[in-house]
């Protein structure tokens, strides 16, 4: 991530002023969805033509959060696990992590463990984290892993959990949200910069948790 | 040019050995040369056209049409089966001299036992009927050994057996309609796509049982897959062989992926020796090679670039097989962004024209930079090295070397066809000869014919 990039500045090339500046990274398995999740994220579409995402690629999209616009700069990363050599010198910069399993992949759910044991190694200690299984659209004969699962995983990490459909548009949004609002909070408690009625993002992820499939 | 019309009439003519077909040509060709007036350009691309549509018995479509690199010449809008020719001409000569290395050289070091296998015994398994089979066969056969090991709870080949499945079967099966999803050979829900698919998957199944090592590395469907546009199944697994150990695309794809690092860190210095405005710029952002030119390393442009501009890059690397030809393209690039990349003060908005606008530049400025990529006579492969060892020096301030921007050595490269003569790796040196061989009958045919192609308004005129 650029070091010259920093929550202090107040613009951008394209004139989009914020307040902060927020370092997202989008890890997991080869094909479990990550570019799917930002492009849904970043541009609310869906494509089945994607290409194979090779080294790493970010994306903008500036939200408001709190009454501040935050620029939230998400950096999308190849899933191939020789790729990590290429990656993880990117895990350093960023104040949030989306860990992204595919629901009908029981490979991409068991390889969470090792892309934590990542985090661990290369990332600031005080990461926020998240953990997202997507594809939750699949019919449930190609479903291998419960929502239950990937909620008892969650909660072995002590981390969000979402499950989420790139192609359906459900809980995609939610899911980014949710840890923005969990980093901005961390970062404006510590600075000491303390906004009490910041965040009032929680009542929005759970309406639509409600929804998930 | 006078006699540039007269040259290959005779070729012509045995392309369009139907009188009638020539009679079509012979009408349409004079109506291009009509409306095109004096521009040759305009009435050779016309002319070709004409004689790809004949040629297929008007079935030819646009797309269908390509720009060749043969050297310093583009033959714009050639028919895309001249393409296959020049390919197939490239691949021939590739493994002619490999043929003929093996056999001076088996006779000299006979006996001399190497860490794997050397490019003269590669030749020779490449060149064995049913190889390329043999190795699809054993792919399948692995994967339902290790299936069936999953199955009955053993280990089959144990922790590595596992991996190999998911690192090289499911993610060659994963990529498949990830890799050229637009393009017809390619594309999703046609007998062609699946078709197309299928080789693509063949191909790359075939290159892990070939190099274990290797395996299967995401970027390398779209080098393959670019390959299986123009030649069939076999001979493009050939061409990727050749490129892979040839112009050392296999250092890129390993599990530690060096050779794609150097590459990036070489770009850095070289940009920083070659256009030291753009380096301070890109550098004073953070902008490194590895955020925008990792795709153009991996997949030789293939990923995101149009096909019209990869195919051309892929004409000289089967011809010139020299590392350095992308790292000249990756900073004509550069060069022809720097006016854009200079006005942008952004970190973000600098990555962000890097990855999408160079891909969508015109067909005008796209061919700027191919020409201008094969002009930088002086980047060739050694010089690269010399400006990242310098570099390199520079930054740990261990020793003493000569000012990498400096360090040019004689500019022996020179991007025709028979630049592999004085072009080679220097991690490749079976195919090292002597630069005075001229034995590329077969390509030197190949240009004929397209100078024929050039020469068609001509004969037709004068029927």
């Amino acid at each position: 991530m650029s070091a010259s990039a920093s929550s202090s500045r107040g613009g951008g090339a394209n004139g989009a002023h914020y307040d902060h500046l927020l370092k997202l990274l989008l890890i997991g398995d080869s094909g479990v969805g990550k570019s799917c999740l930002l492009l849904r994220f970043s541009d609310d579409q869906f494509t089945t033509s994607f290409i194979t995402t090779i080294g790493i690629d970010f994306k903008i999209k500036t939200v408001e959060l709190g009454g501040k616009r935050v620029k939230l700069q998400i950096w999308d990363t190849a899933g191939q696990e020789r790729f990590r050599t290429i990656t993880t010198a990117y895990y350093r910069g960023a104040m949030g992590i989306l860990l992204v399993y595919d629901v009908s992949d029981e490979r991409s759910f068991e390889n969470v463990r090792g892309w934590m044991r990542n985090i661990e190694q290369h990332a600031s200690s005080n990461v926020n984290k998240i953990l997202i299984g997507n594809k939750c659209d699949v019919k449930e004969d190609k479903r291998v892993i419960s929502k239950a699962r990937g909620q008892a995983l969650a909660d072995e990490f002590g981390i969000p959990f979402f499950e989420t459909s790139a192609k359906s548009s459900v809980n995609v949004n939610d899911a980014f949200m949710t840890i923005a609002g969990d980093i901005k909070n961390r970062l404006t408690g510590s600075k000491g910069l303390g906004a009490p009625n910041a965040i009032n993002l929680g009542d929005r992820a759970a309406t639509k948790r409600a929804s998930c499939c | 040019m006078p006699n540039f019309f007269e040259r290959a009439s005779a070729g012509l003519s045995s392309l369009l050995n139907d009188a009638t077909i020539r009679a079509r040509a012979a009408k349409s060709t004079g109506a291009a040369l009509g409306r095109a007036g004096g521009d040759l350009g305009e009435r050779l691309i016309e002319a070709l056209k004409t004689a790809a549509r004949v040629r297929r018995d008007g079935a030819l479509e646009t797309s269908e049409l390509c720009d060749l690199q043969v050297g310093v010449n583009c033959y714009a809008d050639s028919p895309g089966f001249m393409r296959t020719q020049l390919w197939e001409s490239l691949l021939d000569r590739a493994e002619r001299e490999r043929g003929d290395d093996g056999r001076a050289r088996s006779g000299a070091d006979a006996g001399r036992s190497e860490e794997g296998e050397t490019l003269d015994d590669m030749c020779a398994i490449l060149a064995a009927d049913g190889y390329y089979e043999t190795l699809q066969e054993a792919f399948e056969a692995k994967s339902e050994r290790e299936r069936e090991a999953e199955n009955s709870g053993s280990t089959g080949d144990g922790r590595d057996g596992k991996e190999w499945r998911e690192n090289v079967g499911a993610s060659i099966e994963r990529d498949l309609k990830r890799t050229f999803p637009h393009h017809e050979f390619f594309v999703a829900s046609t007998a062609k796509g699946d078709a197309g698919r299928a080789a693509l998957a063949n191909i790359l199944k075939a290159y892990a049982m070939h190099d274990s090592k290797v395996g299967y590395c995401q970027g390398m469907a779209f080098v393959a897959g670019l390959l299986l546009i123009y030649l069939p199944e076999n001979r493009a697994f050939a061409a990727f062989v050749t490129l892979m150990e040839g112009s050392d695309f296999r250092s890129m794809y390993v599990h530690s992926m060096e050779g794609l690092k150097v590459r990036l860190r070489q770009l850095g210095a070289v940009v920083r020796a070659k256009n030291p405005t753009l380096a301070h710029h890109l550098e004073a952002h953070d902008v490194t090679p590895v955020l925008y030119a990792s795709g153009w390393f991996m997949s030789a442009f293939a990923s995101d670039f149009p096909v019209r501009f990869s195919g051309r890059v892929m004409d000289c690397l089967l011809a010139q097989r020299s590392p350095s030809l992308i790292m000249r393209i990756c900073l004509a690039i550069l060069n022809e962004a720097a006016g854009d990349l200079l006005k942008l003060g952004d970190f973000e908005a600098i990555v962000v024209y890097l990855r999408t606008e160079p891909r969508a530049w015109s067909y005008e400025r796209l061919n700027a930079v191919m020409e201008s990529a094969l002009s930088m006579h002086d980047l060739t492969d050694e010089n690269v090295e010399r400006m990242d060892k310098g570099a390199v020096a520079t930054e740990d301030v261990v020793q003493c070397t000569p000012s990498p921007a400096l360090a040019k050595g004689p500019s022996t490269e020179d991007p025709l066809i028979d630049a592999s003569d004085v072009a080679e790796s220097p991690r490749s040196p079976a195919h090292a000869r002597s630069p005075s061989a001229v034995d590329d009958d077969k390509i030197l045919d190949v240009i004929a014919m397209l100078d024929d192609w050039t020469t068609i308004e001509y004969d037709a005129e004068n029927e």
